[in-house]
């Protein structure tokens, strides 16, 4: 999908958005806490260890390119502190939402698009089942504290990739490497990757949800409005971060 | 069945869905009787289902209202006249119409696939506020009622079995107005008698209203009184079973009725004609 239509895809997606979320939100007080913990487990457990992995290494590669560039500034010590700000402020949000869009977000489309398609959400609304709380506030809000959650992690696994780096390559000691990393960070830079996690948390579940719970023919129709359910979500994380960051820069400094 | 003409339960003004350019809905008055059968008959894609889901409120997508859905279906419960369309999704689920008063069968069932016969009954029974040992009590008598093992895992029931599951889950809330959408295709002939004898005992209920859309003689026969028959999106006709029995004997040959082009843009009576 172009940027062009990405944008447009957008805009038509936009209220559904919102309806999505405005839903999830209005139907919080009736929702079973056992049915949020269900759908954590799916959205946020399931996904651990591929996002675990891939911090993992992303943590060492970052690591690794960092100090190619400082060696030739003569400042390797620098790594851990520029690692870790970095994994905390950009890379472990964005990292883990990309994930969350191909895994949770491609996961709540097919799972709806399939009670949609097969036509229980029909026979839902025939029989005044309540749709927002059986199905839509558990998946919106597990995929939104689930993308927090697990962007905790990738940040916990993506130091630690670093630190392995470091004591294999550069010579750094464990201790020195974490030492160096917590003293570089502040509580803003914490309050700057998780608000972002969950603001993607909410493009992704919400897109999910809309996605799955569009009208379909076909199941043609349903690998269709699963692949935008990802792309869309996808393009808007990474649009969406560069005014995520400006706010709350403007606003935490 | 005779003297003086019954109430209507549902009267349609001026319906208008264009679901596309090739076809529309457009039903400028109809009235079906309350306490009787009403028959939909025409055509595969004459537009039966597509006015059974608005009779039903469950037409279109669940997060918006149709676009280009236009006029009124009133539906008088007794006591209570309701315009449907006029019902938002929240307003329908909050006065829990849908189910405990108006029961819908699908074509396509919709059965949940991770719960057991009983629970698939039980679940909406609960949902409306009837208490659980009864809601069971309720799903074992219906089950058994169209023969279906309580044991059975849903995944593995056959087409007619799944008929006849969602079948009784709609008729557990006895409800007074049900609306039946092809319920007995694809049955086998012993599964087929006996679905229609229960059928043309709940119909013949006075209290409650039926609408079924079928293409079977056996069922206008055993359960209509009224009949309606629908072409291209439009009522061709529609009247008592008997006053119709020449056109129904006739439909059954092949030969099904047409409805009158719509009216000309201008000409009296047509939309936004002086």
């Amino acid at each position: 999908m172009s940027p062009t239509s990405g944008v447009a895809a957008f805009g038509r997606e936009a209220r559904f958005l919102g309806a999505v979320l405005a839903r999830a939100t209005r139907a919080l007080p009736r929702m079973r806490p056992s049915d949020y913990v269900t759908q954590l487990g799916r959205v946020a457990l399931s996904a651990l260890p591929l996002v675990g992995i891939a911090a993992l290494f992303a943590g060492m590669v970052i690591a690794l390119q960092t100090s190619l560039q400082l060696a030739r500034l003569g400042m390797e010590h620098m790594v851990a502190d520029i690692v870790s700000v970095s994994l905390v402020r950009e890379l472990a949000p964005v990292f883990t939402a990309l994930l969350m869009a191909g895994k949770a977000g491609a996961g709540l489309a097919s799972e709806l698009g399939m009670v949609t398609l097969s036509g229980q959400a029909q026979a839902m609304r025939a029989m005044s089942l309540d749709i927002d709380r059986e199905l839509i506030a558990p998946r919106v809000w597990a995929c939104i504290s689930g993308t927090v959650l697990l962007t905790v992690s990738a940040i916990l696994l993506g130091l630690i990739g670093g630190m392995i780096l470091g004591a294999a390559k550069l010579g750094i000691s464990p201790v020195h490497y974490l030492n160096r990393a917590v003293d570089a960070l502040a509580p803003v830079d914490f309050a700057c990757g998780l608000l972002k996690a969950g603001g993607f948390g909410v493009i992704i579940a919400s897109l999910g949800v809309a996605f799955g719970l569009k009208d379909k023919a076909d199941a043609g129709v349903l690998g269709r409005h699963t692949m935008s359910a990802v792309v869309v979500a996808s393009f808007l994380v990474l649009v969406s971060d560069h005014v995520f960051t400006t706010l709350i820069v403007a606003t935490l400094g | 069945m005779s003297g003086a003409p019954p109430r209507s339960a549902y009267a349609v003004r001026d319906l208008v869905w264009r679901l596309g350019p090739e076809f529309t809905l457009d039903i400028p008055a109809l009235e079906l009787p309350a306490g009787r059968t009403t028959a939909l008959l025409g055509r595969s894609a004459s537009g039966k289902s597509t006015l059974l889901s608005l009779l039903g409120r469950v037409e279109g997508s669940y997060f918006e209202r149709a676009p280009d859905l236009s006029g009124e279906v009133w539906l008088d419960l007794g006591g209570e006249r309701l315009e449907l369309l006029a019902l938002s999704e929240r307003e329908l689920l909050k006065r829990r119409l849908r189910g405990p008063r108006l029961g819908f069968v699908f074509q396509r069932e919709g059965l949940f696939p991770g719960l057991s016969p009983v629970d698939n009954i039980v679940w909406p029974l609960t949902s409306a506020g009837v208490k659980p040992a009864e809601a069971r009590d309720r799903a074992r008598t219906m089950l058994e009622r169209v023969r279906l093992p309580e044991s059975r895992n849903v995944s593995t029931l056959s087409g007619g079995e799944r008929k006849r599951l969602g079948l009784a889950r709609a008729l557990a809330f006895d409800p007074g107005v049900l609306l039946l959408d092809e319920p007995l295709t694809g049955l086998d002939p012993e599964a087929l008698g006996g679905l229609l004898d229960l059928l043309a005992e709940l119909t013949a209920d006075p209290e409650r209203t039926t609408v079924i859309v079928t293409h079977q003689r056996e069922d206008v026969e055993r359960l209509a009184d009224h009949v309606v028959f629908m072409d291209r999106g439009r009522v061709a006709a529609d009247g008592s079973r008997d006053a119709m029995a020449e056109r129904l004997a006739r439909f059954f040959l092949g030969e099904v009725p047409n409805a009158a082009p719509p009216a000309p843009p201008g000409a009296p009576g047509a939309p936004g004609a002086p």
